[in-house]
């Protein structure tokens, strides 16, 4: 029996075994192969970012600060690369040189320069309107955009939710510096919520698809962050501090932008004819069904009405220092071609003042093979313009004999004629203008998505004549 | 807010919906202008007067429309209007006509029936967006308007093409209801996709669409003749007119056998919601003045409105049904039973009116009423009191009929098999549990409520000329209800359900085999083990020299058979049970089942040609010469001389097998491994090449064999593992069979080496 172990006994053990394994391997694949394909896995809640917990910053910072820019110089001692935020439209208020449709040349532009139809213009009216700034104490056109310190790291990276920006965009007086400067992070939503969704003078005023419940929303109002938790800077990354994204109120092309399809390489729709309709539609387009679905944002401001001591004031329709306006909520969007590209109104242009100026035209047609079908919200306006010139006017409303405490137009173009360099003919009125953003935010769960009924058929939001169509295509067929 | 300014609201939000949700037929561009006409052929300026026939019959042949029509004229009053114009009207008023009295060409909203149409009487038919409600006169008695809403309350179908998410009715689960009432109506199948004219030259049928090369079929009509004579006996188009089943369900193993043999609804309509009929009792007559209905989806309370109850999804009744493509499959209905007052010779229906005046006074039930049925005394007739559930309450209301002029009155109860096949929901919603069909205590024959109670005690008869039968036996429970209860051995339509069926006598037979192989060796180990200290010699092959008596091969070759075994007979008692475990549900285990019944054959045929080549077959074949006393003696051993240490009897010359290992491996290489191979592959048949197996008699013979041959198996594999305890030690043989080296008696001249 001791004998037992011969060295062929052992070698022919070893064949057998590998034969059954081989066997067993060759079985279980065969099951495998037998069994057919397998279900696809869900891959949406693969793109969430894994956020680590930030540097404790609270035994680094000694404080009393006795300016903000204290502070910033403090950030700007261990974090010296952060400077080169400088460089940030964010800082800026503009952004690099562009073509701009219709314009020879290239130009920069931003919101330090630009028209808009809601506040109309930051020329002149800084000291308010550079609450939103990223710095310390742009108040007029003598800011200094060199000096470091005039950064402000705090409003985005601080995470008290007390840190109040006033005029020029410096803090209040009550805000507690040490405090903000020992809880900075990584940007939570509400840092970029704060001004984002307040854009216009208030909440959701502006964007129709940004306001300030997207800090903890439900997942119906937004599936990124109700659903999987996504901040902000999860798709608007930053790479050295240049903040990802194009908002097309100011911008007028998509470089640097961010796209659904960044994350969402493959569409995951199972139903081939769905996926046919990417060659003519966004994303957006049946994701985003509606806008403005938690708070008003407003639809209409007609200034041509401010100023009429005798009406009541209410702020969703009328301010006597705004004139008249209408808000809308859990509204359809307006459908457009769109391919990335907008024109833009610039400072000094003829308009004519019979005609709706569109401040930000949409580009693409049905023609445009790089178009896309987009919801847009569209804002309407009537505002100042000079009547003598025909050109859309940016008037001094804010501070000493701005429209806001002389309720006197003239002066405030005057005012405007000063800071802006703008000649003023003596003569305004009130022309009709139009605002085009594009939605993105706010997508709804994929169950809340767009459904056939909804384009197709007798009851669709889509004007098909309007597009370029000949009809519903689902009947005369897509575009060529 | 209060329950009945809540149903008001309800109410008025129904009432609502349809002005909200229709958008206007489109003006017919081509439809030539027409002058409305009545009855006499005379010109018309209100709507009112319009005679359908006489102004479409202007052109149209209404006569022969009315000869071919689906929707009969003494049953159902459908008019061209109804159905083919918004709201059923033509919009005749003084600004819609012009001179000569013709309608003008924006007033020509003439088009093919849309949803709205068919909803007037079908049921809960929307193609709007105003959330889905129940109607308030849902569960009017049919007949007394003209509304009757079969699809929803037969199918429990809501034909919409809005969310169920999005619905106004209280559904179990809704929030993550997102699929669409009806996934066609949300695709904008709208009902004439599939309930067209059947002579319509624009819709050919697929079966008649064979004749490829033909731009225009003569044989159909023309447009012109279609138009003079639309065949209105619409096309019923099934599932499979547009869907080609086997180009989806990549996931389903045998698909070719369930498309066979399962209808497309069985599984994609395999959990209605909509509010599905159990039993309309015409017979009483309820508070709300509509016969007492019971659902079979509905959990709501005394007195709550439907649109305020829960619904949950139902378990329909799974028959086998006639498709119209002539094949027989298993199809979900709905039953429902209806019971009536019937009168006279004739048995003519008891008007509601006349039966609502015998159960009332005025506003209130009669005295009398009440008094008879108002068991606890509370002034109201709950669910369970208005019932004519006792002789004295049936003869009770008889009675007052008789009084109220009527003769001869009785209850009358029919039985309504409907199939469904409306309110489809998205493909996720589908069934895709193996479980719910081969489970043995699976829909196929789980029992079916027919109806909650018997009206007067007459139980209903089956509505003849049904295209299902239902098999099984009607049976009263305790509580009075009338059940349907099927047989485990018999799935409907005679199907054998892998998993389900149970084999019947051979499967009982093959079990007992296996208990009494299991007692068997279970008693002889037993006496074994107390008989230890009388053995006078260690049992077995004393004094026997060691030897290599397994070669190679052979090890690589039993222990490949050993496992290919075990996990055949694991894998195939999981099919049996129709699986159910993560590690090993139905449809991993029929692959693995197939894919070492793969392994297993491959290995046999090498093992076969292995021993003819090398002759070591030889060991297998019983040497004819004194076989029998060596069978006797070997017996003799196992019975007796194990226990008391008798000396291990001899195999024949040259044999590494004892005559009684030669007996067993003889059948089972002979008989039961070619009735396995040949009946599994068989059962694997049924799924690609149905014609072969059925030619064989099917599954329902088939199956048992394999069933049987199985239990064999394992019964001869019991046996095996415990012979393999007997050697010298316990383990002997086995460490023989993995090392190769054993040992043999010491008398016998060597074994031929392999």
């Amino acid at each position: 029996m001791a004998e037992g172990k011969n060295p062929t006994k052992w070698r022919s053990g070893w064949v057998v075994g590998a034969v059954l394994v081989l066997v067993v391997l060759g079985g279980v694949a065969l099951a495998r192969a037998l069994r057919g394909e397998p279900a696809r896995e869900r891959r949406a809640a693969g793109f969430v970012k894994k956020t680590r917990p930030h540097f404790d910053h609270g035994p680094v910072i000694a404080g009393p600060f006795a300016t903000p820019q204290a502070v910033t110089h403090r950030c700007l001692e261990c974090h010296e690369k952060a400077a080169e935020f400088m460089r940030s439209s964010h800082y800026q208020w503009l952004g690099e040189e562009v073509e701009v449709l219709g314009h020879a040349g290239t130009t920069r532009i931003g919101k330090k320069n630009l028209l808009n139809n809601f506040c109309i213009a930051t020329t002149g009216n800084e000291r308010s309107c550079m609450k939103c700034h990223a710095g310390y104490g742009w108040v007029d056109e003598k800011f200094d955009f060199t000096v470091r310190d005039n950064i402000d790291c705090l409003v985005c990276h601080e995470g008290t939710n007390a840190y109040v920006k006033g005029v020029g965009g410096l803090p209040t007086k009550e805000t507690d510096l040490v405090a903000a400067a020992r809880s900075v992070g990584t940007p939570r939503r509400e840092n970029c919520l704060g001004c984002h969704a307040y854009g216009g003078g208030g909440q959701a005023v502006k964007h129709g698809d940004l306001d300030s419940s997207l800090a903890h929303p439900f997942e119906e109002e937004d599936v990124h962050i109700g659903r999987h938790q996504f901040l902000c800077v999860d798709c608007h990354a930053a790479p050295d501090h240049q903040i990802q994204g194009r908002a097309f109120s100011v911008s007028v092309e998509p470089s640097h932008g961010v796209a659904c399809t960044d994350c969402h390489v493959t569409p995951e729709h199972k139903d081939e004819r769905l996926n046919r309709h990417l060659s003519a539609l966004a994303c957006q387009a049946c994701h985003i069904p509606s806008y403005a679905g938690k708070l008003p944002t407003k639809a209409n401001w007609d200034w041509s009405k401010a100023g009429d001591k005798s009406r009541p004031e209410d702020p969703h329709s009328y301010l006597k220092i705004k004139g008249e306006f209408s808000y809308e909520q859990d509204a359809v969007p307006q459908y457009r071609w769109f391919n990335g590209t907008v024109g833009r109104y610039l400072l000094g242009d003829k308009i004519d003042p019979k005609q709706v100026t569109v401040l930000n035209p949409p580009q693409g047609s049905i023609a445009d093979k790089k178009a896309r079908i987009w919801p847009f919200k569209i804002h309407h306006a009537r505002q100042p313009y000079d009547a003598g010139f025909d050109y859309l006017f940016p008037p001094v409303t804010g501070g000493p004999g701005g429209y806001w405490t002389s309720f006197d137009w003239d002066s405030a173009f005057k005012l405007g004629a000063l800071k802006s360099n703008l000649p003023y003919s003596g003569k305004f009125g009130f022309a009709a203008t139009d605002m085009y953003w594009p939605l993105s935010h706010m997508v709804a769960p994929k169950e809340k998505a767009l459904a056939c009924t909804d384009c197709h058929g007798d009851r669709s939001r889509f004007d098909w004549k309007a597009l370029g169509y000949a009809g519903d295509p689902i009947t005369t067929g897509g575009r060529p | 807010m209060s329950r009945p300014s809540a149903a008001l609201l309800l109410l008025a939000l129904a009432a609502a919906a349809p002005a909200l949700a229709q958008a206007q037929q489109p003006v017919n561009p081509i439809h030539p202008v027409f002058a409305p006409l009545d009855a006499a052929g005379r010109k018309v300026r209100t709507a009112a007067e319009v005679s359908p026939d006489v102004t479409c019959g202007a052109c149209h042949d209404a006569t022969w429309i009315g000869a071919h029509t689906g929707h009969p004229a003494q049953k159902v009053k459908a008019s061209c209007v109804q159905c083919h114009l918004d709201g059923g009207v033509l919009d005749v008023r003084a600004g819609t006509l012009d001179a000569e009295g013709r309608l003008t060409r924006g007033a020509i909203r003439i088009g093919p029936p849309r949803a709205a149409n068919c909803a007037g009487c079908h049921g809960l038919v929307s193609d709007g967006r105003a959330p889905v409600v129940l109607p308030a006169d849902f569960e009017a008695p049919a007949g007394v308007n003209a509304l009757a809403f079969t699809l929803t309350q037969g199918e429990g179908a809501i034909v919409a093409p809005q969310r169920m998410s999005d619905s106004f009715l209280n559904l179990e689960g809704k929030a993550g209801l997102a699929s669409p009432w009806d996934v066609h109506a949300a695709k904008l199948v709208d009902c004439v996709g599939c309930h067209y004219a059947a002579n319509d030259p624009g819709r050919v049928d697929r079966r008649q669409a064979s004749l490829v090369y033909l731009a225009v079929d003569p044989r159909r009509p023309s447009n012109a003749e279609f138009l003079l004579r639309p065949d209105h006996r619409l096309a019923e188009q099934g599932c499979r007119s547009c869907h080609d089943a086997s180009k989806a369900h990549a996931f389903l193993p045998y698909r070719e056998r369930h498309m066979a043999v399962v209808a497309c609804q069985a599984c994609h309509l395999s959990a209605p919601r909509g509010p599905a009929v159990e039993m309309i009792d015409a017979t009483v007559v309820t508070a709300a003045g509509t016969p007492a209905t019971r659902y079979r989806n509905v959990e709501r309370r005394p007195g709550e409105p439907l649109n305020a109850a829960t619904l949950v999804p139902f378990r329909p009744l799974l028959v086998e049904r006639l498709e119209r493509d002539g094949v027989r499959r298993l199809s979900p209905v709905n039953t429902v039973s209806r019971f009536r007052w019937v009168s006279g010779g004739e048995r003519r229906e008891v008007p509601w009116p006349l039966l609502t005046g015998v159960y009332f006074d005025g506003q209130a039930y009669a005295p009398a009423i009440l008094e008879a049925f108002d068991a606890d005394r509370d002034g109201r007739l709950d669910e369970r009191e208005l019932r004519l559930d006792s002789r004295a309450k049936t003869e009770l209301i008889a009675n007052r009929l008789v009084t109220a002029g009527l003769a001869q009155p009785v209850i009358e109860g029919r039985l309504d098999p409907v199939p469904l096949s409306h309110g489809v929901p998205a493909r996720d919603r589908a069934l895709r549990d193996c479980q719910g069909c081969h489970a043995g205590d699976s829909r196929l024959s789980e029992p079916f409520l027919i109806a909650g109670y018997l009206p007067g005690g007459a139980p209903p008869r089956p509505r003849e000329g049904a295209r299902v039968e239902l098999a099984g036996l009607l049976e009263t429970d305790g509580d009075g209800a009338l059940v349907l209860r099927r047989d485990r051995e018999a799935a409907p339509g005679n199907l054998h359900v892998l998993g389900h069926s149970r084999q019947g006598v051979t499967n009982t037979l093959g079990f007992l085999l296996f208990v009494a192989t299991f007692l068997g060796v279970a008693s002889h180990a037993t006496a074994r083990w107390v008989l230890r200290g009388r053995r006078v010699a260690q049992p077995g092959h004393a004094g026997a020299q060691r030897q290599y008596l397994f070669g190679r091969y052979e090890r690589i070759w039993h222990w490949t058979m050993a496992l290919a075994g075990v996990l055949l007979i694991g894998s195939g008692l999981e099919i049996h049970n129709a699986g159910g475990h993560w590690l090993l549900d139905l449809s991993r285990a029929v692959s693995l089942h197939n894919a070492f019944a793969v392994v297993l054959m491959l290995n046999a045929f090498l093992a076969l040609f292995y021993h003819l080549t090398t002759r070591a077959i030889r060991n297998f074949i019983p040497a004819p010469q004194g076989l029998m006393a060596r069978v006797l003696e070997h017996l003799d051993y196992q019975s007796r001389g194990i226990f008391f240490g008798g000396p291990h009897p001899a195999n024949a010359p040259g044999a590494k097998l004892n005559p009684l290992q030669q007996l067993t491996y003889l059948g089972l290489l002979n008989v039961l491994f070619p009735l396995q191979i040949i009946t599994g592959l068989l059962i694997w048949a049924v799924g690609t090449w149905p014609s072969v197996a059925a030619g064989l008699g099917g599954l329902s013979v088939v199956a048992p064999l394999h069933n049987f041959g199985s239990w064999l198996f394992l019964s001869f594999f019991v046996l095996h593992v415990y012979l393999v305890t007997t050697g010298k030690t316990p383990t002997h043989h086995l460490t023989s069979m993995i090392t190769g080296y054993g040992t043999l008696e010491a008398d016998q001249p060597e074994p031929e080496r392999s």
